[in-house]
């Protein structure tokens, strides 16, 4: 053991070489290092937009099929409250997942979501509310009931669209 | 009393964007859009309007022949075609069947009334938490050639149209004239009112009349000349007006026929979504087809069946649902202008409406042409 250790440090090369590779590899993180930081601080601000745009997706999707079911008459015996359901736990996920502000990149998302965190936040239990109203009247019997709370849904998503959404005019998408 | 609502002249600009860029059209256009029409561009508008015309373009599409001299006399001829007859026949029985006719005016008036929108360039929403006067006007319609200020069209008898006639209501909603007589600005979208019946007019002022009067003094329009010098909407008129009902489409069954009534002279789906001439008239052409510069700078997607632009993939279900909760067939909602046409307005028509407006979407001509990225 002794003695490769010896032997090691035998061959290593003379102590000016070794200092050189010690500074080099030093200047070499520091340099290397904020932009490696920045690589990294840009790839989760594009996964946090990519995050966010998946939930939003999924509740979409809760919305969209709850009109597919509807609108083409399909009977689908408690899937109208279950997809409710599901976009009344997705709103738990909404402000967690719009926490961190980032409104460069492939966004539409506006800068006001910040500056009015309260407002959001209330649109957000708006919804979710809305939400649950749906998962209710769908386990009812009274189609006009669904029907109502149906278009009040729909309208509570409007409650962060109109306000925290760019326009279709202004969005990444038509740019 | 000046009654102006969005429409005609109501090229956007860009949200919230004072810049020359955003305006929908530059100066040459601008000046070109209002003198345009005494000029040499005279004959080729005439052209454009009455050949592309798309209310007679099916039917002379159906009659080949009629095409060139007056497509607009095309359907009088084919109105005693036996067919059409029939097809009008059953027409009359579904609208029996459907109640229209044992509803009181107030009840034809509410449905009249939801098949325009609901009126609501009338209502200048404000921001949350106060009360939007309802109809009272002085909503700001901002286009390229200056700001217009809705009228207010509430039964108060000194600010409002209390004190019309009938008559005076029916030369507004189809000829574009003031009481007085004065000629208003195409932003009020009589172009496209000028197709409705004499009884949808009345039962359209019936409804107005039976709502609550508000005391709410019109605001003058800030447009810069020459757009504010009324007289020249005389060659505008002459030029992008055609006054007169709709006939039939022949080719259509009579709930597209319905829903074709519904959509060209009531609900006046071309004002925002059929993109403009440089004088200002709707590129008939282009029927449907989208445009860039809908009113208040809004984008006006491509309704077209085209599949790759327009909405192609939608079904009659999907029509139908949209026109109901503005819920689009992927589950996004929808802002803006068409949001409250649809909150206001098509969502509160009876579903057989909605379903007539569906219908007649589906049988208009796809055409290709790209107004948003996605």
């Amino acid at each position: 053991m002794t003695r490769f250790v010896f032997a090691r440090f035998e061959s290593l090369a003379p102590a000016p070489v070794f200092a050189a590779a010690v500074f080099a590899s030093a200047v070499g993180t520091l340099w290397l290092a904020p932009r490696e930081a920045a690589a990294q601080a840009a790839a989760s601000e594009q996964g946090v937009v990519e995050y966010r745009q998946l939930l939003m997706s999924a509740v979409g999707s809760n919305m969209g099929a709850i009109g597919g079911i509807l609108k083409n008459q399909l009977v689908r015996p408690g899937a109208v409250a279950n997809h409710a359901q599901q976009m009344a736990d997705a709103a738990k996920l909404i402000g967690p997942a719009f926490e961190q502000k980032v409104t460069a990149g492939k966004t539409d998302a506006k800068a006001e979501i910040w500056s009015d965190w309260a407002k959001f936040e209330q649109a957000i239990a708006d919804y979710e509310k809305a939400a649950t109203n749906l998962a209710t009247a769908a386990k009812g019997s009274d189609p006009a009931a669904v029907g109502l709370a149906v278009r009040a849904l729909g309208e509570s998503c409007g409650g962060c669209h109109d306000s925290f959404r760019k326009p279709k005019e202004e969005s990444y998408k038509n740019r | 009393m000046r009654p102006a609502a969005r429409g005609d002249t109501d090229r956007g600009r860009a949200i919230g964007s004072a810049a020359p860029s955003g305006h929908g059209i530059g100066l040459a256009g601008r000046i070109g859009g209002v003198f345009g029409f005494v000029l040499a561009a005279l004959p080729f508008f005439v052209v454009e309007t009455s050949a592309a015309d798309p209310v007679a373009a099916p039917i002379a599409a159906q009659a080949e022949a009629a095409a060139a001299p007056a497509p607009v006399a095309a359907p009088r001829g084919l109105r005693g075609d036996p067919q059409a007859h029939v097809l009008e026949e059953i027409a009359r029985a579904r609208t029996r069947s459907s109640g229209i006719d044992r509803a009181t005016p107030l009840e034809r008036g509410r449905r009249i009334f939801a098949a325009t929108g609901g009126c609501t360039c009338h209502t200048d929403f404000p921001g949350e938490g106060s009360e939007a006067p309802a109809l009272a006007g002085g909503r700001a319609l901002e286009t390229p050639f200056g700001i217009y200020y809705s009228t207010n069209i509430t039964p108060d008898r000194e600010t409002g149209i209390g004190r019309w006639s009938l008559e005076d209501f029916t030369r507004a909603m189809r000829e574009g004239l003031s009481p007085g007589g004065e000629h208003y600005f195409p932003v009020f979208p009589y172009p496209a009112f000028t197709g409705l019946s004499d009884g949808d007019v009345a039962d359209l002022k019936a409804y107005l009349d039976s709502l609550p009067a508000i005391r709410r003094e019109n605001r003058p329009h800030d447009a810069h000349l020459p757009y504010s010098f009324r007289p020249l909407l005389a060659g505008w008129k002459w030029l992008n007006f055609t006054p007169g009902r709709i006939p039939d489409d022949p080719a259509l069954d009579p709930a597209s026929n319905r829903g074709r009534y519904l959509a060209l002279a009531a609900a006046h789906c071309g004002e925002c979504h059929t993109p403009r001439t440089a004088t200002g008239g709707l590129d008939r052409s282009k029927w449907l087809a989208g445009s860039r510069e809908g009113p208040e700078g809004e984008l006006a997607p491509n309704i077209t069946p085209d599949e790759k632009t327009g909405i192609g993939d939608w079904s009659i279900p999907d029509l139908v649902w949209y026109l109901e909760t503005g819920l689009k067939p992927d589950g996004d909602d929808t802002q803006g202008l068409m949001a409250e046409v649809i909150r206001h307005g098509y969502a509160n028509l009876p579903r057989e409406d909605r379903e007539a407006i569906a219908a007649y979407l589906k049988s208009v001509p796809a055409i290709e042409n790209r107004v948003r990225g996605d």
